[in-house]
């Protein structure tokens, strides 16, 4: 005998009072379904039966309907299959392309491992909820759990409960039929007012602190992605943020003269830094190397440490600027048409803002200088005047890279061969204003007479 | 001839004529309810209890302590490192899931096969499964370092608008393991409902009372409630089987689908499988013989039991020694240089002392269970089955370790050492499982009671009375 409350009197229904309905208890499945199946057979339809576990037969005695729970479950699973299919497309593959190693932005086969095993995960969410749902579970307050002799329903005892509602009951008759198919006991099934059936207090509080708490986190998730922040987000374990390395523009206690940015060894070269062909990077022949030998330093990386180590010093840089170089008077790269049509474009970017589209020294900054300063500005030189013209190609290569008078030097902003280019371009549109006929192609010759 | 101790009741007699029976003595519903209930109302733990779980805790305090000092101090307290950048924390959650898949193996894959006789040890077998699968997911979630950001790892909108990579097996992993935890821990919880209805029911103190009644959810057994609970059942079993598959294929993605010599081999789905399933009955049947022994459960978990199991991790182990011939057949027959070298080097290499303790617990030490007497024996299981999951372990950690330690390119080659903090880590990921599981004895249904009962003879099973 189980440690179940010993043996209660039994309460029989009493004529006066209205019942909910008939407990029977039963000591073995055989007798329940047998009993079950009778008392089906006598017209009874509101009736349930109740086990420690699961009955075989007693289904169809029942004439009971098979849960549904299968569609759930197919539902689940296309929805998870399908829907992971459709993440692993559109997250990796449409919204942020991942670019990993050549792979597919998209294939099936690399998706399915996700999708398998969520269309997994939701059919058995289906399954459990459907399962918890369809049972009319959770339900704490059950009218049976009020009839003691319940309890070995989870034990060892198997009961019929006969509804109050079902169109053939009568206390009395019912009753004597319970008994008639093998019953050991009856009770009265008790009628659960409302505030019975209501969740005890402090369930209720704690289930409202609960679920305000919960509400908490999304909360401060939603301010903080829609609102800024004056100070910076909290870190917890902060070793990247503050990494102990030196950063440009700060001091060093190292070195003697205290800064972390370090100028260039003297004597080395750094890579892609070794500027041997003079030609093509100053516009100067070699051979005057040796004849201003401090000049070529000029036009060296090191042009900028020099200046800056004494003024003296970047005075006698300028000064040494006044000597004439030798410069090349042949392109150092061969000059074609998509030369020109680079130097054309990089001309009308850098160029044309002062010395104008046509090189006459008309650009919209100049013009506008004219008007802010009231004719005190000097115009840039035109560049279809005689000196230009007759200049070298590397003295105008020279000018484009470091300056002359008020001009910049643009060596920072233009690459070397778009400057050559760009000296190209400077050469056909002088050749526009000194071209005579002899210098137009014989094919193109007759058509521009007829314009004439 | 069998040799069982006296009060052993023997039913490993095998005649075709005559179906043995699954319990001993005479089991009746209530003295079934009588029995599992009563382990779990016992108001103070016996003393060996209270031993053990002060023993297991002292170890997760540990194993806390220690997942702490490595949040603080930086994963590299490990011993990972080029070239061997996985080591035993990976070698440590392959090894942890693939305990786990055998008890979704003994609940669903055996249910679907109708073998009654695992009505005694699922719920035993799905409790270890989710304490296994805690146990691992823990070294994953930790190894990434910075461990307050792992919500990057699902699919969440955030302000770098990226998403993760869904090419990736790492990611799987995510995905597998969680939908494993989960749908376990569903079929573990449901399977619970009408047992915890019982422990309800037989509740004295007020507390036990509102806490196994609200775990209950109301259960009365109702036949209504019975057939969605065996359809619920028989879905999830369903649902079950192919996941259980799928996850630890997914883990072997792990490794299969690098270019790694020794790894990049579509052998590993179903040896990885076959083997998770070899380490976890060799767990559970670990768990199961002191288990019998201490909570006098040897009429509900006879010989028989133990016998089915010691069988099938005989079968697994044949097929994880299959699958080390295959291994070294297709690396020769492929004429792989890189693979050849791998495997030849992983039984004459520096790893070699783990290579042939691994040969020797995983392929030599289960075929003793060719011999009834020895899995007829409980002791002689339990050393078999603790030097098999060793073996396993080993197992994981030769083919994570020697394929990077020796790969393509001589010069990168280099001897990977654990720290202690690696050992200590395992040690108390033991501690974990242990402490969980002494928690489960204490106070949840050890046994399946309302499975149990309905193979009992007497409610129209199958299965015959006990001779």
């Amino acid at each position: 005998m189980s440690k179940a409350t010993p043996k209660q009197p039994e309460v029989l229904p009493d004529p006066e009072i209205k019942i909910g309905g008939l407990l029977a208890e039963f000591v073995s499945a055989a007798d329940v379904v047998a009993a079950a199946k009778a008392i089906r057979q006598a017209g009874y339809r509101n009736l349930e039966v109740h086990s420690p576990h699961p009955i075989h037969g007693i289904d169809e005695v029942l004439k009971a309907k098979r849960p549904r729970l299968s569609y759930g479950a197919i539902v689940g699973a296309v929805i998870g299959l399908v829907g992971g299919m459709w993440m692993a497309w559109w997250m990796n593959a449409i919204d942020y392309p991942l670019i990993i190693s050549g792979k597919p932005m998209f294939s099936f086969l690399p998706s399915l491992p996700i999708a398998f095993e969520l269309a997994i995960l939701l059919a058995a969410f289906a399954v459990f909820g459907g399962t918890i749902a369809m049972g009319g579970l959770p339900q704490p307050a059950n009218r049976l759990f009020r009839i003691p002799a319940f309890a070995r329903a989870t034990n060892d005892r198997f009961f019929i409960t006969v509804d109050a509602s079902d169109d053939v009951f009568d206390a009395g008759q019912t009753e004597a039929l319970l008994r008639r198919e093998g019953s050991v006991r009856i009770d009265t099934i008790p009628i659960l007012d409302a505030r019975e059936s209501r969740l005890p207090r402090p369930f209720v509080l704690t289930a409202i602190v609960l679920g305000v708490l919960a509400l908490i986190p999304p909360v401060l998730i939603v301010k903080a992605r829609s609102t800024t922040s004056t100070v910076p987000r909290l870190s917890f374990i902060s070793d990247m943020d503050h990494q102990p390395k030196y950063k440009a523009q700060t001091t060093n206690t190292f070195f003697a003269d205290g800064r972390s940015m370090r100028p260039q060894v003297s004597g080395t070269i750094a890579m892609g830094d070794l500027r041997e062909d003079s030609k093509f990077y100053r516009g100067v022949s070699d051979d005057s190397a040796e004849a201003t030998g401090s000049a070529n330093k000029n036009f060296s990386i090191n042009t900028f440490f020099a200046a800056i180590q004494s003024e003296s010093e970047a005075l006698t840089v300028a000064d040494e600027r006044q000597k004439t170089p030798n410069w090349v008077t042949e392109f150092p790269i061969p000059v074609d048409e998509s030369l020109i049509r680079r130097g054309q474009e990089r001309y009308e970017i850098y160029c044309a803002t002062c010395h104008g589209i046509g090189g006459d020294g008309d650009g919209l900054v100049t013009l506008r200088a004219l008007e802010l300063e009231q004719g005190t500005w000097v115009k840039p030189t035109s560049l279809h005047a005689e000196p230009i013209r007759n200049q070298s190609v590397g003295q105008l290569f020279n000018t484009i890279a470091n300056g002359v008078r008020k001009m910049p030097g643009y060596a920072a902003q233009i690459p070397v061969k778009d400057r050559w280019a760009i000296v190209s371009y400077l050469r056909a549109l002088q050749k526009t204003r000194t071209a005579t006929a002899k210098d137009v192609p014989s094919d193109v010759l007759p058509n521009m007479r007829e314009l004439n | 001839m069998v040799t069982a101790t006296i009060n052993e009741f023997d039913n490993t007699v095998i005649d075709p004529a005559v179906r043995p029976p699954l319990m001993s003595g005479n089991n009746t519903l209530s003295s079934i309810t009588e029995q599992v209930a009563s382990l779990a109302e016992r108001p103070k733990p016996p003393r060996a209890w209270t031993i053990a779980f002060a023993f297991s805790s002292s170890l997760t305090v540990m194993l806390f302590a220690l997942i702490g000092y490595m949040i603080v101090t930086g994963v590299g307290v490990w011993g990972n490192n080029a070239p061997v950048a996985w080591g035993w924390p990976i070698v440590n959650f392959v090894f942890w899931v693939g305990i786990g898949h055998a008890g979704t193996l003994i609940s669903a894959i055996l249910f679907l096969f109708r073998q009654d006789w695992r009505t005694s040890i699922n719920r035993f077998a799905e409790a270890m499964t989710i304490f296994a699968v805690t146990c691992a997911g823990i070294f994953p979630a930790i190894h990434i370092g910075r461990v307050w950001f792992v919500y990057w790892l699902a699919p969440l909108p955030n302000s770098l608008a990226m998403w993760p990579n869904f090419r990736s097996p790492l990611l799987w992993d995510v995905f597998a393991v969680t939908a494993y935890a989960t749908v376990s821990a569903l079929f573990w919880y449901l399977g619970m409902v009408p047992d915890l209805a019982t422990l309800r029911d037989r509740a004295t103190s007020k507390i036990r009372k509102v806490a196994y009644g609200l775990a209950s959810l109301g259960w009365t057994g109702s036949s209504k409630q019975w057939r969605l609970f065996e359809m619920a059942y028989l879905l999830l079993a369903a649902l079950a089987t192919p996941l259980v598959l799928s996850v630890h294929t997914i883990v072997s993605f792990d490794f299969a689908v690098s270019q790694v010599p020794g790894w990049h081999t579509t052998i590993f789905p179903p040896y990885f499988v076959a083997g998770a399933v070899f380490s976890g009955f060799a767990m559970v049947i670990t768990l199961m013989v002191p288990a019998r022994q201490f909570f006098g459960l040897k009429n509900l978990v006879t010989l028989r039991h133990l016998e089915n199991m010691c069988k099938i991790v005989l079968a697994t182990g044949m097929m994880v020694g299959y699958a080390y011939a295959t291994e070294f057949f297709i690396a020769w027959y492929g004429g792989n240089q890189y693979e050849q070298f791998a495997f030849v080097n992983r039984a004459l290499g520096p790893y070699a002392w783990a290579y042939w303790t691994m040969i020797s617990c995983n392929v030599l030490s289960p075929q003793l269970f060719w011999f009834k007497s020895v899995r007829t024996t409980p002791w002689a299981m339990v050393v078999i089955c603790v030097l098999v999951n060793v073996g396993m372990w080993f197992e994981r950690f030769v083919i994570t370790v020697t394929s990077l330690s020796r790969d393509f390119l001589p010069s990168s080659w280099g001897y990977f050492t654990p720290t202690l903090i690696d050992v200590l880590m395992f040690v108390g990921s033991f501690g974990l499982f242990f402490t969980l599981f002494l928690l489960f004895c204490r106070f949840l249904p050890m046994v399946a009671m309302a499975e149990v009962k309905s193979i009992l003879p007497a409610e129209g099973s199958r299965q015959v009375e006990p001779a």
